[in-house]
C-alpha cells in the first residue's frame, strides 16, 4: 500500500510537474502569440505532448447559435470529435460538462467515467478510448466564457484538488491573454480607423488648396500636410516647430500670436487671418482655423487645424471696396457738382473729390481762355505756383499737351519725361502725373492734373479718373453755360433800362415840345382874335359887306383855333400832371360835370336818367370828371337832327372793377370807326355838322388808362351809342 | 377912391401889350398904365432907379400885372424880388399869363403872387378880364397902405 502509496505518490508528483511545465510552456505561449487560434492550438498541443493527456480540445462559444464549436484538438482522438455537438443551453446535448461549464462558468470534473451519469451519452466511446477521468475549464474574456478547455486522462481520479487547482490557474492565464488578445484587437481596429480617417483628410486638404496642421498644446507644429511646400517651398521638416513663421508676413506675427494666444486661454476654437510668403516671394493671404483635441484626461492634448488661401476672395474683396469707394465718390461728386451752378463751387468741389479716392498729393485745375489755360484752384491750397504755372499755353507741359490733345495725358516718372517742362511739381516732390482733360463734346473746357509723390500706375485708374473728370465737365459746362447766361441776361436788362430811359426822355421831351408849341402858339392866336375882333367891332362900318365877311371868318377861325389849341394842351397836359388818387364818389363827380354842362343840356334839353345809388370809385378826382364831362359833351353834341337827346347813365360791377356806362339815342357809330374816334384829332364829321375838335374822346381814353382802365363802345349806326368805362374800384 | 389907380404892365409881348391897353381904354378906365417891357426894367421902375428915380414922375403902381415867360428876369424872378423889399411887397401882385401849367400856378402862389388870371384868346374874353380885374383889385379890394405904418 505504501509502495503503491509510493508509487502514486510519485506519479502524482510527475503529473504535477508535468502540469507545471504545461503552465509555463503555454504561458510562453501567451507572451508570444497573438491570437486566440493559434494560441488554442497552441494550448491543446501542449496539454497532450507535455501534459500526456490523452485528449485535449477547446470549444469557442458561438453565442449567437448557443453552441461551442470545436476550435482546436490534440491527442487520441479516434473520430470521438467528428460531429460532436455541443449546446450551451439545459438540453440533452447541452448536460455534458462541457455545456454545463459554459452555462455556470463553472469547472466541470468527471474523475470516475464509468459511473458518472453526467457523462452516461458519451461513456461507451469515451471509455473505449481510454478516458477514465475529464475536466472542463471555462475560459474568459472580459468574465464572459468565450470558450472551455476539455482535458482527458486515463486515470480514474486525476483530477484532484491539486490538479484543478493548478488546470484553473492555468485557464485564469488563458482568460487574461485572451481578454488582453481581444483589446490589442480592439486597439488595432481602432487604430487602423483613425489611421485610415486621417489619410481621408490629408488627401481632402490636398486637394482643395489646404494647409492642415497639427500643433502640440504648446502650439509647436508636428505635422504639416504636403501641401504646405507646394504653398511655401519650405520642407516640412523645416516647418516643424516654430520654423514656418519665418514664411508668415511680418505684420502679421503680433496678431496671429495674440489670436493663439486667446484660443489656448479660452480653450476655444483658433481663428485669425494671415499672409505668408510664397515660393516667388509674394504674399498670399490665408485663413487659419484651428480646434483643440482634449485628451481623455483632461486638457488640451494636440491642435488641428488648416490655413486656407482665400488670397483670390482678399483680391475680389479689395477691388469691390475700391470699386464701392470710387462709386461713393462720384456719386458725390455728381451731386455736389450738379447742385452748384457757380463756377466756383464747381471748382471747388472738383478739386475736393479728385482728391479721394484717386487720392493724389498735389491737384490743380485749369479752365480754358482762348488758347490757353488758367489756373483756377489747386490743392494743397497754399501750393506755391509761379506765374507761369498760372497760365498755359496750348501744348506747354503736361496740361497744356492734354489741352492741345483733347485727351488724357498720364506719366508714370515726370522726372524722366521730357513732356514735362514746368518745375513746380517736380519741385513740390511729385513723380506721377495724369492731366486730364475736361471734355464737352469736342471742345476742351479745362484740364485738371493730378500728382502723386510716389510711384503710381496711374493709367491704371485711368478709368475712374476720366469718369470723375467727366462728371467735373458736365459741371463746369452747366456753370459756364449759366454764367454766360447771366452776363447776357444782365446785359440785356442794362440794355432794356437803357432803352427804355431814351424812349421816355424822348417821350417827355415830345410833349414839353407839343406844349410849348402850343403855349406859343397862343399869343400871336390871342393877337389875331384880337385885332379881328377890334375891328369887326369898331371899324365894322368903315369895310364894304366882303370886308366885313372876312373879318368874320378870321374870328370864327382864330376861335376855333383857340380851341383846338386848348384841348391840346389839355391833352397834352394829362401825360405829364402827376396824379392824385383818392376814393371820391362818382355820383357827385357825375353831378359836377352836368353842372359843368348845364348851358347845353338846357340848350338842347336834353334827360339825363341817373341811378339812384353810386359806387366810390378810387382814382385822381380831376382825371375822372373830365371823363364824365366829355362822355357827356360827346353825347349831348351828336345828337340826330331834331331829336331831344335822351341819355341814360349807369354802372356796374364787373371783376371788381367799375363799369360806367353812358348811352345816348344819338346817330351812332359804323363798326369800322368804333376804335378810331378815340384817336387825337380824329373826327367823322365836319365842324359845320358837328363842332368840335377831336379830341374830347382821345382825353377819355387817356385819363382811363392813367387810372389803369379802359374804354369802349357799342354802337350801330342811328341806333345810339353807349360808351363804357372800366374805373378801379376803391 | 380919390385918385384912379396906377398899374404896372410887365409883359414883353407888344401886341399882347396893345391889346391890354386896348382893352382898359374900352373898359374906359381912368388908370393910369406904366408898361415895363421886360423884368429888369420892370424892377428898376419899382425901386425907382435909372430913369425911374423920381417918384413923382414914376409913382409906385397900385397893382403890378405881371407875365410869366419874358426874356432875361422872369416874371417869377420879379415876383420873388418885389416880395422881399419891404417898400414894395404889399403891391398886390397879378399874373397874367397864358400858362395853365399845374406848376406855374403852384410856384407863382408860392412866390407870394396875389392872384392868377390866365389870358383868353378872344378878345371879348380878355377884355372880361380886364373888366374884372379892374372892378376886383381897383374898386372892391381894399388896398394895402403903401407906406410902412413906423
Amino acid at each position: 500500500m505504501d509502495v503503491t502509496g509510493a508509487e502514486t505518490m510519485e506519479e502524482r508528483l510527475a503529473a504535477l510537474t508535468r502540469l507545471y511545465a504545461v503552465r509555463s510552456r503555454i504561458n510562453a505561449a501567451i507572451v508570444r502569440l497573438r491570437d486566440p487560434q493559434e494560441l488554442y492550438q497552441e494550448v491543446a498541443r501542449v496539454a497532450v505532448e507535455e501534459g500526456r493527456f490523452r485528449l485535449a480540445w477547446i470549444g469557442a462559444v458561438d453565442e449567437e447559435a448557443h453552441r461551442v464549436e470545436l476550435v482546436a484538438q490534440a491527442g487520441k482522438m479516434e473520430g470521438c470529435l467528428d460531429g460532436i455537438v455541443v449546446s450551451t443551453l439545459d438540453v440533452p446535448e447541452g448536460r455534458d460538462p462541457t455545456g454545463v461549464a459554459v452555462r455556470e462558468g463553472r469547472v466541470q470534473v468527471v474523475n470516475d467515467w464509468e459511473n458518472d451519469s453526467r457523462v452516461a451519452l458519451g461513456r461507451e466511446g469515451a471509455l473505449h478510448r481510454g478516458y477514465r477521468a475529464s475536466g472542463a475549464f471555462p475560459l474568459r474574456c472580459h468574465s464572459r466564457v468565450v470558450a472551455v478547455l476539455s482535458l482527458y486522462a486515463d486515470t480514474p481520479g486525476f483530477f484532484d484538488d491539486e490538479e484543478v487547482r493548478l488546470l484553473t490557474a492555468l485557464s485564469d492565464d488563458l482568460s487574461f491573454a485572451l481578454t488582453a488578445m481581444a483589446e490589442e484587437q480592439k486597439r488595432l481596429a481602432a487604430e487602423q480607423k483613425l489611421q485610415t480617417i486621417a489619410a481621408r483628410y490629408r488627401a481632402l486638404a490636398q486637394a482643395g488648396g489646404l494647409v492642415a496642421w497639427i500643433t502640440d498644446a504648446a502650439g509647436r507644429v508636428t505635422e504639416f500636410s504636403p501641401s504646405w511646400q507646394a504653398l511655401t517651398g519650405q520642407p516640412p521638416e523645416e516647418a516643424l516647430g516654430r520654423g514656418w513663421q519665418e514664411f508668415l508676413h511680418p505684420d502679421d506675427l503680433k496678431p496671429t500670436g495674440q489670436a493663439w494666444s486667446r484660443a489656448v486661454a479660452a480653450v476655444s476654437p483658433f481663428a485669425t487671418e494671415y499672409r505668408l510668403r510664397d515660393p516667388g516671394g509674394g504674399y498670399r493671404h490665408f485663413l487659419a482655423h484651428g480646434v483643440p483635441v482634449m485628451a481623455p484626461e483632461g486638457g488640451i492634448r494636440e491642435w488641428v487645424g488648416v490655413c486656407i488661401d482665400i488670397t483670390a476672395r482678399k483680391q475680389a474683396e479689395a477691388k469691390l471696396k475700391q470699386r464701392h469707394e470710387e462709386l461713393a465718390a462720384l456719386n458725390a461728386l455728381a451731386h455736389q457738382v450738379q447742385a452748384g451752378l457757380s463756377l466756383e463751387e464747381v471748382v471747388a468741389a472738383g478739386l475736393d473729390r479728385a482728391l479721394y479716392p484717386a487720392s493724389p498729393d498735389l491737384a490743380v485745375l485749369y479752365l480754358r481762355e482762348d488758347d490757353r489755360l488758367v489756373l483756377q484752384g489747386a490743392r494743397p491750397e497754399n501750393l506755391a505756383l509761379s506765374r507761369d504755372e498760372g497760365r498755359l499755353q496750348m501744348g506747354e507741359c503736361l496740361c497744356g499737351l492734354a489741352l492741345q490733345e483733347g485727351k488724357p495725358v498720364y506719366s508714370p516718372d515726370i522726372h524722366a519725361d521730357p513732356r514735362c517742362t514746368l518745375m513746380a511739381c517736380k519741385e513740390a516732390g511729385m513723380r506721377s502725373f495724369a492731366a486730364l482733360p475736361f471734355l464737352s463734346g469736342e471742345r476742351v473746357l479745362g484740364v485738371l492734373g493730378l500728382a502723386w509723390a510716389k510711384d503710381q500706375d496711374v493709367e491704371a485708374q485711368s478709368g475712374f479718373l476720366e469718369t470723375i473728370v467727366g462728371e467735373i465737365a458736365i459741371g463746369l459746362h452747366n456753370a459756364l453755360l449759366y454764367r454766360d447766361l447771366q452776363r447776357h441776361s444782365r446785359e440785356l436788362d442794362r440794355r432794356v433800362r437803357e432803352r427804355t430811359e431814351q424812349l421816355q426822355a424822348a417821350n417827355k421831351e415830345l410833349e414839353a415840345f407839343a406844349y410849348s408849341i402850343s403855349h406859343d402858339l397862343r399869343a400871336p392866336l390871342r393877337a389875331v382874335s384880337g385885332f379881328a375882333q377890334i375891328i369887326a367891332r369898331r371899324h365894322r362900318d368903315t369895310l364894304n359887306e366882303e370886308g366885313q365877311h372876312y373879318v368874320d371868318n378870321i374870328v370864327l377861325a382864330a376861335e376855333r383855333m383857340g380851341s383846338l389849341i386848348d384841348d391840346l394842351l389839355a391833352y397834352s397836359r394829362l401825360g405829364r400832371q402827376s396824379l392824385k388818387l383818392r376814393p371820391g364818389d362818382l355820383g357827385k363827380i357825375m353831378s359836377q360835370a352836368i353842372d359843368n354842362l348845364a348851358d347845353r343840356v338846357a340848350a338842347t334839353g336834353a334827360t339825363i336818367n341817373l341811378p339812384e345809388e353810386w359806387p366810390v370809385v378810387f382814382g385822381d378826382q380831376t382825371l375822372l370828371q373830365q371823363i364824365c364831362t366829355n362822355l357827356l359833351d360827346n353825347a349831348l353834341t351828336y345828337r340826330r337832327p331834331m331829336v331831344v337827346p335822351d341819355l341814360r347813365v349807369t354802372w356796374a360791377i364787373e371783376d371788381g372793377k367799375i363799369i360806367l356806362a353812358v348811352a345816348d339815342n344819338g346817330i351812332g357809330i359804323s363798326p369800322e370807326y368804333q376804335e378810331k374816334i378815340f384817336k387825337v384829332f380824329q373826327r367823322l364829321h365836319s365842324d359845320e355838322e358837328y363842332p368840335g375838335t377831336g379830341i374830347g374822346l382821345a382825353i377819355v381814353k387817356k385819363a382811363a388808362e392813367m387810372l389803369g382802365g379802359r374804354v369802349w363802345v357799342e354802337s350801330a349806326l342811328g341806333q345810339g351809342s353807349t360808351f363804357f368805362v372800366e374805373l378801379p374800384k376803391e | 377912391m380919390a385918385k384912379a389907380a396906377h398899374i404896372l404892365l410887365v409883359e414883353d409881348n407888344r401886341l399882347d401889350i396893345e391889346l391890354t391897353l386896348d382893352a382898359f381904354r374900352e373898359a374906359r378906365l381912368g388908370n393910369s398904365v406904366h408898361v415895363a417891357l421886360n423884368g429888369a426894367e420892370a424892377l428898376n421902375y419899382l425901386f425907382g432907379r435909372e430913369q425911374y428915380g423920381d417918384r413923382d414922375k414914376y409913382p409906385l403902381p397900385d397893382i403890378i400885372l405881371l407875365d410869366l415867360k419874358m426874356p432875361g428876369i422872369d416874371g417869377f424872378e420879379v415876383l420873388r424880388r418885389v416880395k422881399a423889399e419891404p417898400e414894395v411887397k404889399r403891391i398886390p401882385v397879378i399874373i397874367l399869363t397864358s400858362s395853365r401849367e399845374e406848376g406855374d400856378l403852384a410856384l407863382s402862389y408860392d412866390c407870394g403872387a396875389n392872384s392868377y388870371l390866365v389870358k383868353p384868346v378872344s378878345f371879348e374874353g380878355f377884355l372880361k378880364v380886364v373888366q374884372q380885374v379892374q372892378d376886383y383889385w381897383l374898386i372892391l379890394n381894399m388896398g394895402p397902405p403903401l407906406e410902412q405904418d413906423s
